[in-house]
């Protein structure tokens, strides 16, 4: 009869080596807990967003803010451009918005054009699903009854980051902070990295040179370098034999 | 606990961001969540030690129409659905199996489903062209009004008639929602187009001899047979939970006989497999009938009793004999529906009992007050007399003489010819059934879809009725039943009358879709004329309405993918469905019918809404729970409906619209938009579909009275008068009219009174069909092969057809089932893309040759929607019957035979066409990729 390797007392011992480079939660998780919160607002659908809050994230405030969180990020990414969208936007009718949004990530023939929700793009959909779904149950981020069917939209998903941000800027141990930088890894890997690019692909397969691209390709562009700094940030447990 | 640390980023250039950091999706506030203490997090594994639970597990089925109704529960934790099982608690009819447990794979999908791509999740506006695919998501309030206004405007300019109302069987089959659909048509007027003649389904055979389209009882029946017939049937595939019932039979020693063209699914289960040519099995029927008759092998009191084999048929006029041709008082009364036998007991002509009596005004329903039991007449079978008429001495003889006769002409070894198969398996087959009782015909919907389905039936009938076995249990033709409507109408009609206006949809496609054209150019002028004759004639007769005189400006559809199935394929979309002014589809799910729409509204799935659904093929009333909120901005129909009216209202109280007068079938209706909303929420008392299921609870025959929270709790209840496998009991909510028949000798409700099957209207004399009589089907000239389909294994209609999963068991792509040498013969092989073709249309799907085909034959499952096909035509394009609209179908002023909804009415043929295939080229694939 084989060993169970899980079995707790048959378990490795796990060591820590260093990370490449230093975290420091009390500077690093506010800055871009706010980036994600802004991003989940952007990706969010127009008609389900009330108009305030609309006006409120499509305007000359929330660019500022943007541009003004840049520097206190730990990785460089630029925002200008996209503060000049965002701006640009707000000048407009915010009705030419909802219906870029809709025809792109909302309806179609065939399901979207390029969809927001993890569940539309990858397989093994039902199993993704429950993964997150046991995510916010860990950290008991508790999702309103009218977007529960969707926990895997892309807004929801950035919502959640935003959250562990949070929570590791309010840490008040290396303990929880490692935590909460370690769920932010898993999830970001497990839930969104791992088929937004589809998406993004998608629209630029359409050729298609709107707002929202430029929204998606930022955004990416963000979780990118977060997730490269998350993974050199976090201390490596090693196995030992 | 942890506190926030308060940074000075977050204090300073942020502090406006502090509507940025709200969170939108969280029931927590940021500062609640932060403050939540969170259990240490290493890795994903941590996630898995927590015990999954679930919220809530409901009672559910899905409201499609199988008719099938599988009691599932459904899992539901934070919001989603997860899985669903089967129920288990089904009972059983006396000796036979239980029912349960019951569910197929395309149930146990459906929480995957309901989540897919095709979902439709929030009102959709078209922006391009028609057809063109680009949407944009609008709220319900804009889409409402903008609905509204047309539909005030198309209802008050030219009357409701010119709305059409298609409701599908995707909600239709949900008894709220069918009421609330027949609800919303009857205070608005609208027309309803009624599909079960519009896809073919009308068992109008059935009708004409037994005066009943519901012969169906539980599939527990199929236990009680001795011998069972499977004709133009494929259980095996179909009805999935009910098909252990011919298994378990056939162990149990019954004889189960699957006649089919290609051996299919259920073929390979049976104790024999008979295979006739494509549409050729009335050939076969009546050659049974012969070997039944030439070695009398039938039952002689059963047919002397129960059917017209008895009654006398006038020798000069082929007319059967009536009171009328006897008596000047008769025959200026036109005592048209007195006939009469031949008593061998007193040697004279005798009327036959349960004749006579008016059809049924209120108060005279014959069917109370007559008896068709014999007494001491013993009525004669055969012979020949001379009666006394008023046009001098006839010679008379007996409906049997004559269908002896007619039986002479279908020999087995004639017959073998035609239908392929040899004459002594056409014997064995007599033999089983002559020497089974009970005998039954398990027979589907492909048998009324042919031009003669009905002489089929008919055929079909006529065994049954030798045998002895129509109307006991275990026996009959079991084509499906449904309940007494009592409870859907009354809710309809409640405080404000009948006004519902329902059509012939065939009919209606029949005029408006220039089908003569169609006929000229497939079938022939003459063929053309000949059926235009006809029909005009009997629109000039007022045998059927006329629907010529306004056209159809606005149609909706509601759950109802009408776009897909039309029997002249993209033909009907060009020339009826895409002249529509506006078009409007209320569905869960994304179809062409929808794709060609200019609004389309998202309705709730079967878990996200509060139903119940009630099947004869279980005696048991299933509920639909709602499991969750329904997705994204779905509604249930009922409350959909409701918000349009109540724009409607709204709107016509600000333009001031008037009410105005509305005739529907010769009755003066005063329709009132502004009080639509009111009287469709009956003044606001009813709120949600929970209270129509009571109100059906309370007022259908045969359902046990409970709350419908009682009846969520339980899942299922068991139907009242259910003791028996068969629909015999009056107490139940099917219909019992035919066991009424030959339990308590009441008359059928035909012009005899009788299993009639000798149709003396002037029409069926001429054609050659006043009793059954094999016809060759149609062919399209040049086009050799004779296309089948039938019901999908992995879809009920277009439902769950695009599922990824379910599309993954088969060949992930439409595909057309080719006999080898066939393919061969065209150099094609499996999996390779073909044209499918003829003279009305192409289409190109996947080659799956099989031997199970037989040679001149392909065979395609139903329901892939025109979506999934290169180019978007699917099989309708080279169906070209859309104008095969049968003239005998349109008979009227003779008893039971006239314009009657839902029981007479021309059946849409969907089988009498031939086409070809060949192997696709790069150029066509290419060009339909472009």
């Amino acid at each position: 009869m084989s060993e169970d390797p899980h079995s707790p007392d048959k378990a490795p011992e796990a060591s820590r080596t260093e990370p490449s480079r230093s975290r420091n939660s009390q500077d690093t998780a506010e800055p871009r807990a706010l980036v994600y919160a802004i991003f989940s607002k952007i990706t969010s659908s127009p008609f389900d967003t009330q108009q305030d809050q609309l006006e409120a994230v499509f305007s000359e405030q929330s660019a500022k803010v943007l541009e003004e969180v840049q520097p206190q990020l730990p990785f460089d990414v630029e925002f200008t451009t996209l503060g000049q969208r965002i701006r640009e936007v707000a000048d407009r009718n915010l009705e030419g918005l909802s219906r870029e949004y809709s025809s792109l990530f909302e309806v179609g023939n065939e399901g979207p054009a390029a969809p927001l929700r993890a569940e539309l793009i990858r397989v093994n959909a039902s199993k993704m699903k429950e993964e997150i779904v046991r995510f916010y149950d860990f950290f008991s981020y508790d999702l309103k009854d009218d977007i529960s069917w969707s926990p895997d939209h892309i807004a929801v998903l950035l919502e959640f980051m935003q959250v562990l941000c949070m929570k590791e800027a309010a840490a008040e141990t290396d303990e929880e902070r490692e935590s909460f930088a370690r769920a932010q890894l898993d999830f970001l890997d497990r839930h969104i990295v791992s088929w937004l690019p589809i998406t993004i692909t998608r629209l630029i397969e359409q050729k298609h040179e709107g707002f929202y691209t430029h929204v998606m390709t930022k955004l990416w562009e963000f979780l990118e370098q977060d997730r490269i700094w998350n993974g050199d940030t976090m201390p490596r447990v090693e196995q030992e034999s | 606990m942890p506190k926030i640390s308060r940074r000075s980023f977050m204090r300073g250039s942020a502090a406006g961001a502090g509507g940025l950091l709200s969170l939108q999706y969280c029931q927590s506030s940021l500062a609640e969540m932060v403050e939540k203490a969170a259990q240490p997090y290493r890795k994903s594994e941590n996630l898995y030690r927590q015990k999954w639970t679930w919220d809530r597990v409901v009672r559910g089925t899905h409201g499609t129409n199988c008719a099938g109704t599988c009691a599932f529960n459904i899992y539901v934790k934070n919001g989603i659905v997860w899985r669903e099982e089967q129920q288990g608690m089904y009972e059983a009819s006396g000796d036979t199996p239980d029912y349960g447990p019951r569910g197929c794979q395309k149930g146990l999908r459906h929480a995957k489903y309901m989540y897919g791509k095709q979902r439709v999740l929030y009102p959709m506006k078209r922006i391009g062209e028609r057809g063109a695919g680009k949407w944009e998501r609008i709220t319900w309030d804009q889409a409402t009004r903008e609905i509204a206004e047309r539909f005030l405007h198309h209802s008050v300019e030219s009357g409701p008639s010119t709305i059409s109302f298609g409701s599908g069987t995707q909600m239709g089959t949900k008894l709220a929602s069918a009421a609330a659909h027949a609800r919303f048509c009857n205070i608005t007027g609208v027309t309803v187009p009624e599909f079960f003649s519009g896809v073919g389904d009308l068992p109008t055979g059935s009708y004409i001899t037994l005066g009943q389209v519901y012969t169906g009882d539980t599939m527990a029946s199929i236990y009680k047979a001795r011998c069972v017939l499977i004709w133009m049937a494929n259980p095996a595939v179909t009805r999935i939970p009910d098909a252990h019932f011919f298994w378990e039979a056939k162990y149990n020693g019954t004889e189960i006989i699957t006649i089919a063209p290609d051996f299919n699914a259920t073929a390979m289960h049976s104790s024999l497999w008979v295979n006739p040519k494509p549409g050729t099995d009335t050939a076969l029927a009546m050659a049974i009938v012969h070997v039944l008759l030439d070695e009398n092998l039938y039952d002689e009191e059963y047919i002397k009793e129960q059917s017209d084999m008895p009654f006398l048929v006038r020798m000069d006029t082929m007319e059967m004999l009536r009171a009328e041709h006897l008596n000047i008082l008769d025959m200026l009364a036109v005592k048209d529906n007195v006939f009469y036998m031949w008593d061998e007991a007193t040697q004279s002509i005798v009327q036959a009992p349960g004749t006579g009596m008016s059809d049924p005004p209120i108060g005279r329903d014959r069917r109370k007050w007559e008896s068709i039991a014999l007494g001491d007449i013993r009525p004669a079978l055969e012979g020949r007399w001379t009666v006394d008429t008023l046009d001098g001495e006839v010679e008379v003889t007996t409906v049997f003489e004559l269908l002896k006769q007619r039986a002479a002409e279908h020999k087995p070894e004639d017959m073998a010819k035609i239908c392929g198969v040899h004459e002594n398996v056409i014997r064995r087959i007599a033999h089983e059934v002559a020497k089974a009782k009970p005998m039954m015909i398990y027979t589907g919907y492909a048998a009324t879809k042919w031009l003669h389905g009905d002489i089929l039936q008919r055929a079909m009938l006529l065994i049954l009725s030798l045998t002895g076995s129509i109307g006991i249990e275990g026996g009959g033709l079991q084509f499906g039943n449904a309940p007494k409507a009592r409870g859907i109408t009354g809710y309809a009609f409640a405080g404000v009358g009948a006004a519902l206006r329902i059509i012939s949809a065939t009919q209606w496609d029949y005029e408006h879709g220039n089908m003569r054209e169609l006929n000229e150019r497939i079938y022939g002028k003459e063929l053309a004329k000949e059926f235009d004759d006809a029909y005009w004639y009997s629109v000039g007769k007022k045998y059927f309405p006329d629907y010529g005189k306004s056209g159809w400006k606005m149609g909706i559809f509601a759950g109802n993918n009408g776009a897909n199935w039309r029997a002249s394929g993209t033909r009907w979309r060009d020339t009826a469905f895409g002249q529509l002014d506006s078009i409007v589809t209320l569905t869960p799910d994304m179809s062409v019918t929808a794709h060609y729409s200019d609004y389309v509204l998202p309705i709730a799935h079967h878990y996200e809404r509060a139903d119940m659904v009630l099947q004869a093929r279980t005696p048991y009333l299933h509920v639909l729970d709602r499991a969750v909120h329904p997705l994204g901005d779905s509604v249930d129909d009922f409350i959909a409906f409701g918000r349009i009216l109540k724009a409607v209202s709204e709107l016509a109280e600000e333009k001031g619209t008037a009410a105005f007068q509305d005739d529907v079938d010769g009755n003066t209706i005063r329709r009132d938009p502004r009080r639509y909303y009111k009287l469709y929420t009956m003044n606001g008392r009813v709120r949600d579909t929970r209270e129509i299921c009571q109100f059906i609870i309370n007022t259908t025959p045969g359902i046990p009275k409970m709350s419908f929270k009682e009846l969520t709790s339980k899942g299922i209840i068991r139907l009242e008068g259910s003791e028996s496998t068969a629909w015999e009991d009056n107490a139940s909510p099917y219909h019992s009219e035919i066991f009424e028949s030959v339990k308590d000798k009441r008359p059928y409700e035909t012009l005899t009174g009788r299993q009639q099957f000798y149709v003396d209207h002037e029409w069926f004399l001429k054609y050659d069909e006043a009793l059954p009589n094999h016809k060759d089907p149609l062919s399209n000239k040049g086009f050799p092969l004779r296309m089948m389909m039938g019901h999908a294994r992995h879809g009920i209609h277009s439902m769950w057809r695009d599922d990824p999963f379910l599309l993954s068991l088969q060949r992930g792509e439409p595909d057309i089932y080719i006999n080898p040498d066939d393919a061969v013969a065209r150099d094609v092989k499996d999996g390779d893309v073909v044209k499918v073709f003829n003279d009305a249309g192409r289409f190109f799907v996947q080659a799956h040759v099989s031997s199970s085909m037989q040679p001149g034959m392909i065979f395609m499952y139903h329901g892939w929607d025109p979506m999934m096909f290169r180019g978007r035509e699917n099989f309708s394009s080279v169906i070209s019957t859309g104008g095969l609209i049968k003239p005998t179908t349109m008979a009227g002023d003779y008893g039971h035979l006239g314009h009657q909804p839902l029981k007479f009415a021309p059946n849409q043929t969907f089988k009498d066409f031939t086409c070809d295939f060949a192997l696709a080229t790069v150029e066509e694939i290419e060009e339909l990729a472009a």
